[in-house]
C-alpha cells in the first residue's frame, strides 16, 4: 500500500522550517485525513491527533525567560508567549492481522531546529507474539520516565506543562532503535518489563544567544535501557534505568576547545585545556534512573517521580530531581498543586587563572576564565517550583487549563531559564512567578 | 493582565464552541454482552475493567477478546465508564489519550449505535461490548449472553 502522506511529503523539501510553517504543513496534512476518513482507502487506518493552544508569560521578566524545554529557542519564546506550549500532533495506526501494527506520529512545535524529519516522534512497526511478548523496531518515544511517551499530549495530564525541574532539561524526545516488551496481564493487574536500545539526537538553545554556536546539536547512543511497570487497580509504579553516551561535542564546546588549543593559551595557562576537556561531552557516559508512581483513589490524584542522573562530564546536568502532585476532581474541575525540585549544587573547583602576561593582549586569560566559570551555569538546575493550577474539562475531549508557577532559582542555576545578561551572568538566588493557560484537545 | 484577559476571552468563547457533554439521560441499567459461543457466562467488575481499560487482551478463560465502544460523546459511554470505574469520563478519556498517543495500544473500536453493537457481538466470538438494558431472552436469540449488569448505584 502507498504510504500515507507520501504525495504531500514529496511536494515539500526536507528543509529547515520554523514552527508556524510546520504547523501549517500539519494542518494541510490533516485535510485529506478528514476528507478521506470515510473512504475505502483510509478505512483501515486509524487517524487521530492532539493539540494545544497556549499562552505563557514568557516575557514577564527582563532578566529571565520562561521556557518549556531547552530545545526551544530562547528569544523566540521570549517574544511569542503563545509558542511555549502550543503544538499540534497527528497520529496514524494500522493493524495487519492479529500480530502486526504500524504507528506513526508527527508533532509540530517550537524547537531550535525544526525539520519535518525531527518532527516525527514515532514511526515504528510492532510484532505481537501471543499475549505476552511484543517487539518494536523504528522510531519510538523516549520512554525513560513517567510522562516521557505522552508529554506532548497536554490533554493527557493536568498541568499546563510537565514539571519544569524534572522534564525541561531533557532534550531527547525519541529514539531510533529496538524495544522488547514482556507483559504479564491478568484480571487483577499488569506487569510490564521492557528493554531497549537505539540512538537519538536533538538541538538545544540553553543560553540566550541566537543562531550559530548558540544552537547546539546533541547526539547520543542509548546503549541499554530497561523499565518495569506495575499496575493494579488505581495504582501504578514505574521504574527505568538507562545508560547512554553522547557521541558528538556541541558546536559551542568545539569552539571553546579550538580556542584553548591556541599556542599562546597553552603556554601561559595549560590547565585551561584540561578544564575544557572536563566539560567535553563527546563519549561522556550517563546513567539515568527514575522511579514514578500514580495513585488515583476515587476523585483524588496523587503522583510523583524521582530521578538521578550520574555523568562523567563536569559541565552538564547532574544531580537529582523529584516532584509530587496532589489534585482532586470536583465534577469538571480538577484543581491541583505540585512541588517539584531539582538538586544540583556544583561549584567550579579549579585554581584561578594566572594573570595575563604583558606579551598577550590584556585580559585574555581572565576573559577565558570568566567564560569557563560561566559555562557551568548552563548545566546547573538547582531550583524548586510550587505550582497551582486547575483543569476544566468543559466539553468532551476538550480542556482548559490555567496554572501559576512560583520558582525559587538558586545561585548559578541557569540550566533551563536563560538570561539575556552577558557573561559573567552570576545569577544570585531569586524568585520568579509565571502564569500560563492552555486549551488542549484530542481528535 | 494579559494572561487574565486571554483566560476571560476563552471562558467567554467556550459556550460558543460547544456546550458540555450530554446530560445523563438514564437510570437504565447497562448490560455487558459477549457472544454465546465464547462460553463465558459471567464476568465481574474487575475483569470488565481490565478488558475495557486495555490492560488485558484476553478473557479469563484465555480466549482472545475484542472490545467495542460507543461514540466518545455518547451518554451511554459516559454512564458505562463512570459506573464501572467510579472515575469521571474525562479521566477515562485522558487515560486513553495516554495509551493511544504513547503508541502502546488503541482504545476499543467505536461502533455507530446499539444495533450495530448487537450485530457485531452476535457475529464475533471474541467480542465484548455494552448496551442499554434489553430483554436477555431476546438477546439470546441473537447469540448473545449478558455477563454483567451495571447500575447507577454500582458507581464507586
Amino acid at each position: 500500500m502507498k504510504a500515507p502522506f507520501s504525495g504531500h511529503l514529496a511536494r515539500l523539501p526536507l528543509a529547515l522550517m520554523d514552527f508556524p510553517k510546520v504547523l501549517l504543513f500539519f494542518l494541510y496534512l490533516s485535510i485529506p485525513v478528514t476528507v478521506s476518513a470515510e473512504s475505502a482507502l483510509w478505512q483501515d487506518w486509524e487517524f487521530t491527533g492532539f493539540g494545544t493552544l497556549g499562552y505563557a508569560q514568557s516575557d514577564k521578566y527582563s532578566d529571565l525567560i520562561l521556557k518549556r524545554n531547552i530545545t526551544q529557542r530562547s528569544q523566540e519564546v521570549e517574544d511569542k508567549g503563545w509558542l511555549v506550549d502550543s503544538r499540534l500532533g497527528l497520529q496514524l495506526r494500522k493493524e495487519w492481522g492479529p500480530n502486526w501494527d504500524l504507528v506513526g506520529q508527527a508533532v509540530a512545535q517550537e524547537k531550535t531546529r525544526n525539520t519535518l524529519e525531527n518532527s516525527i516522534e514515532m514511526a515504528f512497526v510492532r510484532y505481537q507474539v501471543g499475549n505476552n511478548w511484543s517487539f518494536r523496531l523504528g522510531r519510538m518515544a523516549l520512554d525513560i520516565f513517567q510522562l516521557s511517551d505522552h508529554r506532548n499530549v497536554g490533554y493527557s495530564y493536568h498541568w499546563v506543562r510537565p514539571p519544569t525541574e524534572f522534564y525541561s532539561w531533557i532534550l531527547f524526545s525519541h529514539s531510533d532503535g529496538f524495544k522488547a516488551s514482556y507483559e504479564l496481564a491478568n484480571m487483577d493487574g499488569l506487569l510490564r518489563l521492557e528493554a531497549y536500545t537505539g540512538s537519538t539526537e536533538a538541538s538545544v538553545n540553553i543560553g540566550y544567544g541566537q543562531g550559530g554556536s548558540s544552537y547546539n546539536g546533541a547526539e547520543a547512543d542509548l546503549e541499554l535501557g530497561a523499565g518495569i511497570t506495575w499496575e493494579k487497580n488505581n495504582f501504578s509504579l514505574r521504574a527505568n534505568l538507562t545508560r547512554f553516551s553522547i557521541t558528538e561535542n556541541t558546536a559551542a564546546l568545539d569552539e571553546l576547545k579550538a580556542y584553548v588549543s591556541d599556542p599562546t593559551i597553552q603556554t601561559y595557562w595549560p590547565e585551561a585545556a584540561q578544564i575544557t576537556e572536563d566539560y567535553s561531552l563527546k563519549d561522556a557516559q550517563f546513567i539515568y534512573a527514575s522511579l514514578g508512581f500514580s495513585w488515583l483513589p476515587g476523585a483524588w490524584v496523587l503522583q510523583g517521580e524521582m530521578s538521578d542522573i550520574d555523568s562523567d562530564s563536569f559541565g552538564i546536568y547532574d544531580g537529582q530531581r523529584a516532584y509530587f502532585q496532589l489534585g482532586h476532581r470536583f465534577g469538571s474541575l480538577l484543581p491541583h498543586i505540585t512541588y517539584s525540585r531539582s538538586w544540583d549544587g556544583r561549584d567550579y573547583p579549579y585554581d584561578p587563572a594566572p594573570a595575563t602576561p604583558a606579551e598577550v593582549p590584556a585580559g585574555t586569560l581572565e576573559s577565558l576564565e570568566v567564560t569557563l566559570i560561566d559555562s557551568l551555569s548552563s548545566g546547573i538546575v538547582n531550583q524548586y517550583t510550587i505550582s497551582l493550577g486547575v483543569r476544566w474539562d468543559f466539553a468532551s475531549q476538550k480542556v482548559l487549563k490555567v496554572q501559576c508557577d512560583r520558582t525559587t532559582i538558586y545561585d548559578n542555576s541557569l540550566g533551563i531559564f536563560p538570561t539575556p545578561e552577558p557573561a559573567p551572568r552570576n545569577w544570585q538566588e531569586d524568585v520568579r512567578t509565571w502564569c500560563s493557560t492552555t486549551f488542549d484537545w484530542i481528535f | 493582565m494579559k494572561i487574565i484577559k486571554i483566560s476571560l476571552l476563552i471562558l467567554v468563547l467556550i459556550p460558543m464552541i460547544e456546550v458540555g457533554a450530554d446530560k445523563n439521560p438514564a437510570s437504565q441499567a447497562i448490560q455487558v454482552i459477549v457472544n454465546d459461543q465464547s462460553k463465558l457466562r459471567t464476568l465481574n467488575r474487575q475483569q470488565i475493567m481490565s478488558l475495557f481499560l486495555g490492560r488485558s487482551r484476553s478473557f479469563p478463560n484465555g480466549q482472545k477478546s475484542k472490545t467495542f465502544d460507543h461514540k466518545m460523546d455518547s451518554p451511554l459511554r459516559q454512564n458505562f465508564f463512570e459506573w464501572l470505574t467510579g472515575k469521571s469520563i474525562s479521566d477515562i478519556d485522558a487515560y486513553w489519550a495516554r495509551l493511544r498517543y504513547s503508541g502502546r495500544t488503541s482504545p476499543p473500536k467505536v461502533l455507530k449505535n446499539q444495533s450495530e453493537t448487537i450485530r457485531r457481538v452476535g457475529n464475533n466470538v471474541n467480542a465484548i461490548a455494552y448496551i442499554r438494558e434489553q430483554n436477555p431472552m431476546l438477546l439470546a436469540k441473537k447469540g448473545i449472553v449478558v455477563v454483567h449488569t451495571l447500575r447507577n448505584s454500582d458507581a464507586q
